[in-house]
């Protein structure tokens, strides 16, 4: 039996287009266009993960963002290759969320998060679950949004990265600094804490039909 | 295999992370488990809904902003790379040391102005050239031969200019 869903592609460049790591040498190699090129690759999904990581409105994580990327091209010299370079430069976001965390003592930047709970999943439907077949509606969209940012910053950070982002369980351990099995843990009961927030909403909106 | 393993290992056997052996395992409690097979589906169903979420992407300023910042960046990084050598900056602020400890054991009256043993008058991020405050109509510039040198006594290094005891230093500033 194979599993249900593949692994999302990565948001590594196809065709005939430069690696992001070709584009790394041809910056320290004074081809400052290098660098344009890799911001239109990553900006986004830097301040995705940015945000999701700070919990934080969108002003803020654009600073935070741009500290970011300002940050990779200061260090981008001294990027010895030993990862990727899409992971490394998640890992400079982790690290700048880390700093932007203290220096603002935000204990907890989301009232809802920390107390997710699962025990609505001891009591799982039955049948066939379609939570798929609302998705193209704004509202659920929004509220899927809303759910994800409720959930803890451990749990959160690890479901962006693989499902948004399309990390593998390696890079997300690398990017997160945790181990592997770390990884396979956050990811599962984040997932499963999500879920939770979304049958939850579903039963307070009375759509039980997919559900059941 | 009991549900409590089998349920920890969904989410990598649905990402395909988990090891030959080991999702074989999982394949074999998922055959004879209704409950577990339940689970799978709602943990798929809420990996695909955060996937279908439209992806967030930053504001139309910001990209504005960000070359900006880039442009000051670069030219700080140049300044830099143009800068005097190490040996010399530590040379530079032995001397500044030396000045400023034999200023304060010396009987010496001195200038109001010059009773500063050192004074700066520019940082890097005012770079690339910035107002002499400390004389000549020459703009100053840290990459470059100091235009004041010689007639205020002020020199720069690493993006300082400095000026010693018992010089006369203009004040006025543009």
């Amino acid at each position: 039996m194979a599993p249900e869903d593949e692994t999302p592609p990565a948001a590594a460049p196809g065709g005939g287009d430069p690696s992001d790591e070709e584009l790394a040498r041809r910056l320290a190699a004074g081809d400052a266009g290098a660098f344009d090129e890799l911001l239109s690759r990553h900006r986004d999904a830097l301040f995705r993960f940015t945000r999701w990581t700070l919990g934080a409105a969108r002003d803020e994580a654009e600073d935070a963002t741009q500290d970011v990327l300002i940050e990779i091209y200061r260090s981008l010299p001294r990027f010895e290759g030993r990862s990727r370079l899409r992971t490394w430069m998640f890992g400079i976001a982790r690290n700048i969320c880390r700093q932007r965390r203290r220096s603002l003592r935000r204990a907890s930047s989301n009232p809802a998060g920390g107390v997710e709970s699962t025990d609505s999943l001891r009591d799982l439907p039955d049948g066939s679950v379609d939570l798929d077949g609302a998705l193209e509606r704004r509202e659920i969209q929004e509220a899927i949004a809303l759910a994800i940012e409720g959930l803890r910053p451990e749990h959160r950070s690890a479901v962006l990265l693989r499902d948004i982002e399309g990390l593998s369980y390696e890079e997300i351990a690398e990017v997160l600094g945790i181990p592997l099995g770390t990884v396979r843990s956050r990811l599962h009961n984040g997932r499963l804490a999500l879920a939770g927030r979304l049958l939850r909403l579903d039963r307070n909106r009375g759509r039980h039909d997919g559900m059941h | 295999m009991e549900c409590t393993e089998a349920s920890g290992w969904l989410s990598a056997w649905l990402d395909g992370e988990l090891e030959p052996a080991e999702a074989r395992r999982v394949e074999e409690h998922l055959a004879g488990c209704e409950r577990c097979r339940r689970e799978r589906a709602l943990l798929a169903a809420t990996s695909r809904a955060v996937r279908a979420l439209p992806p967030e992407t930053v504001s139309d300023g910001f990209d504005v902003r960000l070359r900006r910042r880039l442009a000051t960046e670069r030219t700080a990084q140049r300044l830099l790379r143009a800068r005097v050598p190490a040996f010399t900056l530590g040379a530079a602020a032995v001397l500044v040391l030396t000045v400023f400890a034999v200023s304060r054991r010396s009987d010496t009256p001195r200038p109001p102005v010059a009773s500063i043993p050192f004074a700066w008058v520019a940082r890097a991020p005012e770079l690339p050239g910035f107002d002499c405050r400390v004389g000549s109509a020459e703009r100053c510039r840290v990459d470059a031969p100091c235009a004041t040198a010689r007639s205020c006594g002020a020199f720069p290094v690493a993006g300082l200019v400095f000026a010693a005891p018992g010089t006369e230093l203009p004040t006025r500033s543009r």
